[in-house]
């Protein structure tokens, strides 16, 4: 033992320490700073073959908990952008920080602003072959744009924003829910970012595609396995053996699956539009579940993807993480009854914490904790592509 | 530099092992680290994808050839030749 002082101990365990760093930070980079080498299968699912013919619109259960996560109509405030970044010529602009009375869901009250130059409709009648089948009407124009602070409306997409503020076991909670009807399947649509690290902001996906209403996707260019299918092209094959999956069929139906509970061939036979693999899946049989495949269940930022009927969708996003006063998240459990009392019968949870934000008429109306960050793939609604 | 002292690389073997052995210890605690991490978020996949496992491989490769030096040491251990020699309990 004469050999070692406490001189060179010292320095073996400094170096010991610095190759430690140097490995974990190696290992960092590569498993999930680096992005995944995305080969596209050129498989499409968007073949020329006649879509399926729609079935009969499940109904939305009725909400009656106890403790309802529903807001009430004066905990309901209209959506302002948080950052300065909505177009200046929009006369609908409301100055951030100050909430608007008008419900979101009052269109014709709201400002009405002249079609704008973002995402372009194509003036068509009111379509009764849609995948509403010429339900909810009254939420699509004869071909005009409405494109307000809370509200866009054309002959083929119908969003509307609204902000929420409520109490969940004593703590303050702010989500955003996006209220989706769309005639086409090609409206909800997906983008994975072209840059060179790939990764944007969500805004900024949005803005590059088109888009109208944006959500962080399921981060899926940083996981090395979990099914991806965007905009009907397979782009990854490989079921996650412990991910939840949702696909979103060209007939307009969403399904979730528990993990070992489909197999490729029978999403494929379906004629799958978008496989997200992240979750858990939040609703069993339209009913909140209570366990979870997942192991973040705690307080967290959230986005979910919830479907009513073939057509008609939203997309909500938590706040959190911003204690004590703004909003804390959602354990899994809140999560998955809110998107029960939204009337949703099938709902996944999509990418969180600092990537959970919702992008609208150009700007990012939630409001990310830390100032959100850059996501792989959005989920953005847009008008059809044919 | 000192023989037999810590910086003494003139033993080859002895440096490998060294090598070896400070190798071993540092994927040891990257995969403890992986393991612990998986439980908190298992969504990120930090024991499951394939970076991981080649963790663990090399991590295996690593601890196997360490013992196997190891081994090979304490059977050619000096010490123990010259007790052998003399016989069980001749230095005593």
């Amino acid at each position: 033992m004469k050999n070692f002082n406490a001189k060179k101990i010292l320095i073996v365990v400094t170096a010991d320490i610095l190759c430690f760093a140097v490995l974990l930070l190696g290992f960092a980079w590569f498993h999930h700073a680096k992005p995944k080498k995305l080969v596209p299968s050129g498989i499409s699912f968007l073949d020329n073959t006649p879509l399926p013919t729609l079935g009969l619109a499940p109904t939305p259960p009725a909400s009656a908990p106890a403790e309802s996560l529903r807001p009430s109509e004066t905990e309901q405030v209209s959506a302002t952008p948080a950052a300065p970044t909505a177009p200046a010529d929009d006369p609908s602009a409301t100055p951030g920080g100050e909430a608007s009375a008008a419900p979101s869901d009052l269109p014709t009250d709201a400002p009405t602003a002249t079609p704008t130059d973002a995402p372009t409709a194509q003036p068509t009648p009111v379509q009764t072959n849609g995948l509403l089948r010429g339900k909810y009407a009254e939420k699509f124009t004869s071909g005009e744009v409405i494109y307000t602070d809370t509200v866009y409306r054309s002959s083929n997409v119908c969003i509307e924003i609204s902000e929420h503020a409520v109490k969940v076991e004593y703590v303050p909670v702010h989500y955003f829910v996006a209220d989706i009807y769309i005639q086409d399947i090609t409206s909800l649509r997906c983008a994975i970012s072209q840059s060179s690290n790939n990764k944007d902001r969500v805004e900024d996906l949005c803005n590059q595609n088109g888009g109208i209403v944006a959500t962080s996707g399921d981060y899926f260019l940083f996981h090395s396995s979990g099914l991806a299918i965007r905009n009907g092209e397979l782009l990854r094959d490989r079921l996650h053996p412990d991910q939840d999956v949702c696909v979103l069929y060209q007939d307009g139906t969403m399904e979730t699956y528990l993990k070992g509970q489909i197999d490729l061939q029978s999403i494929y036979a379906k004629r799958p539009y978008h496989a997200w693999s992240f979750g858990p899946r939040l609703l069993e049989n339209g009913q909140p579940m209570t366990s979870f495949n997942t192991s973040v269940e705690t307080w967290n930022p959230r986005c979910a993807i919830g479907y009513y009927e073939p057509g008609h969708y939203c997309l909500v996003v938590v706040d959190g993480r911003q204690e004590p006063d703004y909003s804390y998240g959602l354990k899994m459990g809140d999560l998955s009854k809110l998107m029960y009392e939204l009337g949703c019968t099938e709902a996944y949870n999509l990418d969180g914490g600092m990537t959970a934000m919702m992008a609208f008429h150009g700007g990012i109306i939630s409001h990310p904790c830390a100032g959100g960050r850059q996501s792989c793939d959005i989920v953005y609604v847009a008008e059809p592509l044919r | 530099m000192k023989k037999g002292g810590l910086f003494d690389f003139s033993n080859k073997i002895r440096v490998v092992r060294v090598i070896l052995a400070h190798l071993t210890m540092l994927f040891a605690v990257l995969v403890l680290v992986l393991f612990v991490i998986d439980r908190v978020n298992s969504a990120m996949e930090f024991m499951t994808s394939p970076l991981s496992r080649w963790m663990i491989a090399i991590l295996a490769f690593l601890a196997l050839v360490s013992s196997v030096l190891s081994i090979i040491a304490l059977w050619d251990n000096p010490d123990k030749r010259r007790r052998k020699r003399r016989g069980f309990g001749a230095d005593q």
